[in-house]
């Protein structure tokens, strides 16, 4: 292109296409609405299979995680008319009074040490202190009140398999729902559901063996650690593959889409 | 005993709903980013005739920024004659005045404020004073850590060709994003918060906020809405609400990109949002019945309630968080299988960071970038965090409310070496 005769340098095209490609205040993604939709149906689909096949999914989170926790056994609960829901059943243990002051005082010092010294980033700071506080909130209930404390294993183990399965339900409208947003190509459509199942999956081994683990504290180290197992390592903690899953997925797309122009429009 | 489970029951459902409406709301954001139409801010003609504008800069104690942003301003391609800067010299004690003086001896259009003495401490109280030596009808506000691109001002000030406009808001870019875990979080933060949030406000006539910083202001109208109040902290929201309120609307230009430094400390950032959510609750309590009572759409008052209620949403999750423990010692963990699903996951998104996962990954993802993305699942630990920190600025809002206490400005620290 001439310069118009002001003395300038030449403007070389690939020039205005740097500027257009960097341009992210005005960049939009050629997405397709019936394509989202699709998705979105699919996922709907999905959840609803997963509910209607609660009796199947609990059975098998139970055996997979019979599989690693052995001194346990598979029970069934019937939770609607006809509908039986599978967990695994065992022996827990009240905490004794030394134990229980033990770890009570363990959560004072780690409290008041995380009070005093700031060495650790506040955001870890402040939930570990969450953490010791449910832990200390647990250690006073029982040292006061542990003869009433109101569950068996067998309760907390109903328990996790149903917000588990729930999570289950929730992740094609969490998970899929959010991926259902990227549907600028037809790959992408099949990634997102490969990505998706990969999810589903990952959360089934992880509910197994995490389900496998906390029942395995409860049998032999007392049911002291119930309270955090529910609030601190419980469905908060299935955020953290589902976004994780999310973000490393969509770093993998970012990096094929910014190089190709034809999934982008201009504002401008 | 019966009646406090039926209490404590109640309040997790009604939790889970409000935090769920919040969620929907992010998502229809994030969908109208990824399918709606988009508005864009007013354009520029390049030979249009400018009006006459003042910048303002709040300062105190800003020696390691100062000569960035009044260079940055200085290098405005904007005409000079229609131009004038005045750094605002809120009581400062390091170099601050000096630093100001030499450029102001240097760039006539340099017209410093020096604030001493027993004069109140604060931007709402600085602005008060800088709009009453301010000839420009539009006033341009600065925070002292910014760094305005060239073409700024123009992108800013054209919007107000349209009389309906009472202000504008730019984006906010970190630019020390990659010095720390920290950083890196907020811009992923401040990603989703412009590039999604305020752009599909914009996009579907809600409230689209203005921020207080790269953003402008029509002088006529706050002076005739009687100056900024100076007990809140959040000046930015007030007049966001007081604008809306009375008929105006807010122009959110995501074209007016301008970087900040984002605080590199957790200390510092501890207080600054608890600064944000003192101030912001203190617009909530006083612009709740207002908002209702406005000439506003139905959509625009419920989109205002929810955003007033985003600094106050945490503190009511926390002492969800001990209704839910309470429940549980008393044996009643059979709700809480089920709701505190709902709540932990839906909580965790919406309040975690200020905006759900996917909010911010599609953000970050119209932005280009890649490895960026990967950082998503450390949002977990900060959403302790922000609840906390957030909660506490609630306190301070219903304290300071009911006490008619004069809020203190803690100003952010800052990391640039000067």
């Amino acid at each position: 292109m001439k310069s118009m005769g002001l003395g300038l340098e030449p403007l070389k095209s690939f020039e205005v296409n740097k500027v257009i490609d960097y341009a992210r205040f005005g960049r939009l993604l050629k997405n397709d609405k019936a394509l989202f939709f699709m998705q979105m149906f699919l996922y709907f689909c999905v959840s609803f299979y997963l509910v209607s096949h609660i009796s199947s999914i609990s059975y098998l989170l139970s055996i997979t995680s019979n599989f690693i926790f052995t001194e346990a056994s598979i029970n069934k609960k019937e939770i609607v008319d006809g509908v039986y829901f599978y967990f695994l059943s065992s022996s827990g243990r009240l905490p004794t009074y030394l134990e229980t002051l033990f770890v009570l005082l363990v959560c004072i010092l780690v409290l008041f040490f995380n009070y005093k010294f700031d060495f650790i980033p506040r955001p870890f700071k402040i939930w570990l202190n969450f953490v010791f506080l449910i832990l200390m909130l647990s250690s006073v209930y029982f040292l006061l009140f542990g003869y009433a404390f109101p569950y068996t294993i067998d309760d907390f183990s109903i328990l996790y398999a149903i917000a588990q399965v729930g999570i289950f339900t929730l992740i094609p409208f969490l998970f899929g729902f959010s991926i259902a947003l990227f549907s600028f190509s037809w790959w992408v459509l099949i990634a997102n559901f490969l990505t998706f199942i990969l999810s589903l999956a990952y959360s089934f081994v992880f509910a197994a063996v995490r389900y496998a683990l906390f029942l395995y504290i409860l049998k032999n180290y007392s049911f002291l650690w119930m309270a955090n197992m529910f609030f601190n390592f419980g469905p908060l903690l299935d955020m953290i593959y589902i976004s994780g899953i999310y973000g490393f997925y969509l770093s993998i797309i970012s990096k094929v889409a910014k190089k190709n122009l034809r999934y982008w429009k201009w504002l401008y | 005993m019966a009646l406090l489970i039926i209490f404590l029951k109640t309040y997790i459902m009604l939790l889970v709903f409000i935090i769920t409406a919040y969620i929907f709301r992010h998502y229809l954001f994030t969908y109208n980013r990824a399918f709606g139409e988009q508005k864009v801010s007013y354009h520029d003609i390049l030979d249009s005739e400018m009006t006459y504008v003042s910048a303002l800069i709040p300062m105190h104690n800003e020696e390691k920024v100062a000569k960035y942003i009044l260079s940055a301003l200085v290098d405005q391609d904007y005409p000079k004659d229609k131009l004038e800067i005045i750094p605002m010299n809120d009581h400062s004690t390091d170099k601050t005045k000096e630093i100001v003086e030499d450029f102001a001896k240097k760039y006539p259009f340099i017209k410093p404020l020096h604030r001493l003495g027993d004069e109140p401490r604060g931007k709402p109280a600085a602005l008060n004073d800088a709009l009453k030596i301010a000839k420009g009808e539009i006033i341009v506000v600065y925070d002292a850590d910014y760094i305005p691109p060239k073409g700024q001002l123009r992108e800013l000030v054209v919007n107000f060709s349209d009389p309906d406009v009472g202000a504008v808001m730019g984006r906010v870019v970190p630019i020390n994003a990659g010095k720390n875990l920290l950083t890196r979080l907020l811009d992923l933060e401040r990603a989703g918060g412009y590039q999604v949030d305020q752009q599909a406000r914009y996009n579907l006539d809600l409230i689209p906020q203005y921020g207080g910083t790269v953003g402008a202001f029509r002088k006529s109208l706050v002076l005739e809405f009687g100056g900024f109040d100076t007990s809140i902290l959040a000046e930015d929201t007030e007049l966001t609400f007081r604008l809306f309120v009375n008929g105006y609307k807010v122009v959110y230009a995501n074209k007016a990109e301008c970087y900040e430094e984002a605080p590199e400390d957790w200390r510092v950032r501890a207080r600054q949002i608890r600064r944000w959510s003192h101030g912001h609750n203190q617009v909530l309590f006083k612009y709740l019945v207002p908002l209702w009572r406005s000439n506003l759409s139905f959509l625009q008052k419920l989109d205002g309630t929810l955003l007033l209620f985003i600094y106050a949403v945490p503190f009511l999750l926390l002492l969800g968080i001990v209704d839910s423990l309470i429940l549980f010692f008393l044996g009643e963990m059979e709700i809480l299988s089920g709701f505190w699903i709902l709540l932990g996951v839906v909580a965790y998104n919406t309040f975690g960071n200020f905006a759900p996962f996917f909010q911010i990954g599609f953000a970050v993802f119209l932005d280009g970038g890649v490895e960026r993305l990967r950082l998503l699942p450390i949002f977990y630990f900060i959403f302790l965090f922000n609840a906390w920190y957030t909660s506490l600025g609630f306190i301070d809002a219903v304290r300071t409310t009911i006490t008619k206490k004069q809020a203190v400005w803690h100003k952010t620290e800052r990391f640039r070496s000067a």
